[in-house]
């Protein structure tokens, strides 16, 4: 604060001495607890004996810990910063309250750690505050998916599509495309009034430093909060980081307000949930996660919602992503989380290193609730779109091998390359729900089919540019509605046909 | 394990003697219904006052605590929105 005159210089001074003289001098009385013991970031705790589960503990020099195990005589806390001061003997003050995270418009923008402590270099001045764990909405409380969330991306909004307050799973091996999917989902809500919360949970802080870096530079972060724990913070701070930034959501979901928040990604959380477990000396079980790795997760993607009407009509949409390995979707934390989501988006390393971006398995993904919310538009020209592809991808195994194919076949492969072309998008580049549904009628339409493969991204592109110009009002229609009428069909077709022609004739 | 300590403790800062210590003890014996017999550990850092830990509560009125309830309560009033300064009368020329 800087002070610019003699005037607020004393109008300082004066209001300075004024709250001195209001401030009461009491005595601070608070329950204390000793350290027993203090290793790899868990520590036994004797005393506090009124603590409650996942009240946060105060020890010297600003460390705090998160209550995750109550006993007759000692407490289990986790350190959610660094343990250098706490040995045993050390003193710990309960503090009364749970893990909490600020809440609020003025969060919209940061990036913040769970604990609400601002990572981006500026102050953060809030003043409401939520519990990082809540209970998910009531039935009583939701209401169907019924609204589309566009990805900008034409493989899912025509195939796996994603309703508001749906739980969609991005699984996939490494370097697959799973953050990008996300990254691209976020850039496609500018204007569209949703909040956007991306939780990095132990991930690099070079990786979060640039996600940050892309959605600043693409205008993204005027509507969206980061909440990052790094792969260098303990595990209890990875552990809260999905329930802080979802307790962030639910404030806007409370106020009618829609949110789309990803989890990136579950796995390392469920890694972090095992390692305080297995410190905190409780059972393990299959692959030595505790026997509530599977509560964790549904108690976290329970909260994503549609509310009904009379809870304000707001939604939470979410996105966590798993990574497999070696694309084995039946080992545990993924089986779990697909069995608690409405569906999934799988993405496979084959398709990705022959150049399918994104790498979309049609077959293995699936949107349980989605095609409820999708766009009439989209939904009547793309409905077969999938079915088509996972032919495509069935018969392109045998051609592959050389093997001689009636006509029939020959025509499928040949139309399937062509869908799978026209599907390809860059990493940045999200397209509008007209853009998509003039694609999937040009697709319907054969405007690719004399095209050869390497030309298709180029003519894609040019069609697009065309039918902008030549029929902006059936595009305004489309974005409007998300309709597509007999009407508007034979006039996109007409620039289509004029468009091969100009085309054929250049 | 490690030893727990079951004796009351008493952090206090420095200048004290025995006679400031037995008033304290009996404050709380009095005050607590049983004696109280401190375990005595001299604290400069405390600035002034003492911190006292008997059976699982802690008993502050230490300066330090107390500046430190000063500055936070001083920083929330300054965060707070208040009335611009009206400005000085101008004096006559």
């Amino acid at each position: 604060m800087s002070i610019r005159s003699d005037v607020e210089r004393a109008a300082l001074s004066a209001f300075l001495h004024e709250k001195v003289g209001e401030y009461k001098f009491q005595p601070s009385i608070y329950r204390y607890g000793i350290v027993q013991s203090a290793k790899d970031d868990v520590i036994t705790i004797h005393g506090l004996s009124g603590c409650r589960y996942g009240e946060i503990l105060q020890f010297d020099h600003d460390v705090y810990g998160l209550v995750l195990d109550l006993s007759m005589d000692t407490i289990g806390a986790a350190l959610l910063n660094s343990d250098a001061f706490v040995a045993a003997g050390t003193i710990a003050r309960g503090t009364g309250r749970v893990a909490d995270i600020c809440v609020g418009d003025s969060v919209i923008g940061r990036v913040i750690d769970p604990l609400g402590r601002p990572l981006d270099g500026a102050p953060l001045s809030t003043v409401e505050t939520r519990p990082v764990e809540n209970r998910a909405p009531s039935i009583i409380d939701r209401a169907p998916v019924k609204r589309p969330l566009e990805t900008g991306i034409l493989a899912i909004d025509s195939m796996v599509p994603i309703g508001r307050g749906q739980r969609e799973l991005i699984i996939g091996d490494r370097q697959t495309g799973k953050t990008s999917i996300a990254l691209s989902a976020i850039r496609n809500q500018r204007g569209n009034g949703v909040i956007c919360i991306y939780c990095a949970i132990g991930q690099k802080a070079a990786t979060t430093a640039r996600i940050v870096h892309a959605l600043r530079e693409s205008g993204s972060m005027e509507y969206s909060i980061v909440v990052a724990s790094s792969a260098s913070d303990s595990a209890a701070m990875q552990y809260l980081t999905p329930f802080a930034g979802c307790a962030i959501a639910e404030h806007f979901m409370e106020q009618g307000r829609d949110v789309l928040i990803v989890y990136d990604d579950l796995s390392k959380h469920a890694i972090a949930y095992r390692t305080m477990s297995l410190l905190l000396r409780r059972p393990a079980g299959r692959e030595a996660y505790p026997g509530d790795i599977f509560y964790l997760h549904s108690r976290l993607l329970e909260r994503g919602a549609q509310l009904s009407p009379a809870r304000g009509g707001g939604s939470m949409t979410v996105l966590p992503i798993v990574e497999t390995v070696g694309g084995d979707i039946s080992s545990y934390i993924p089986t779990n989380i697909i069995s608690i989501t409405d569906g999934q988006i799988y993405l496979s390393s084959d398709l990705f290193f022959a150049g399918q971006r994104p790498a979309i398995n049609v077959g293995l993904s699936v949107s349980r609730i989605g095609s409820s919310a999708q766009h009439p538009a989209i939904k009547w020209i793309g409905g077969r779109l999938r079915l088509s592809i996972a032919q495509y991808r069935e018969l392109a195994v045998f051609a592959q091998f050389g093997a001689e194919v009636d006509a029939t076949t020959a025509k499928q492969i040949h139309r399937g390359e062509r869908m799978m072309e026209v599907l390809k998008q860059g990493q940045e580049e999200t397209l509008s729900v007209a853009s998509e549904a003039v694609l999937l009628l040009a697709l319907a339409h054969n405007v690719f089919w004399d095209l050869p493969l390497s030309e298709i991204r180029s003519v894609k592109y040019a069609l697009l540019d065309f039918v902008r110009s030549a029929c902006p009002g059936s595009l305004r229609a489309i974005e409007a509605t998300g309709e597509l009428n007999q009407e508007e069909i034979a006039t996109l077709k007409k620039a289509m046909d004029a468009f091969l022609e100009g085309r054929n004739a250049g | 394990m490690s030893t727990i300590r079951k004796n009351p403790i008493l952090r206090i800062a420095p200048p004290y003697d025995d006679a400031l210590i037995r008033y304290i003890e009996k404050g709380f014996s009095d005050r607590l219904g049983y004696g109280v017999q401190f375990d005595v550990r001299e604290d400069p850092s405390l600035l002034c006052g003492f911190i006292a830990y008997i059976r699982g509560t802690v008993y502050d009125v230490s300066g330090k605590t107390q500046l430190a309830g000063v500055s936070a309560y001083l920083i929330d009033a300054m965060n707070a929105p208040r009335p611009a300064p009206e400005p000085l009368e101008q004096e006559d020329a």
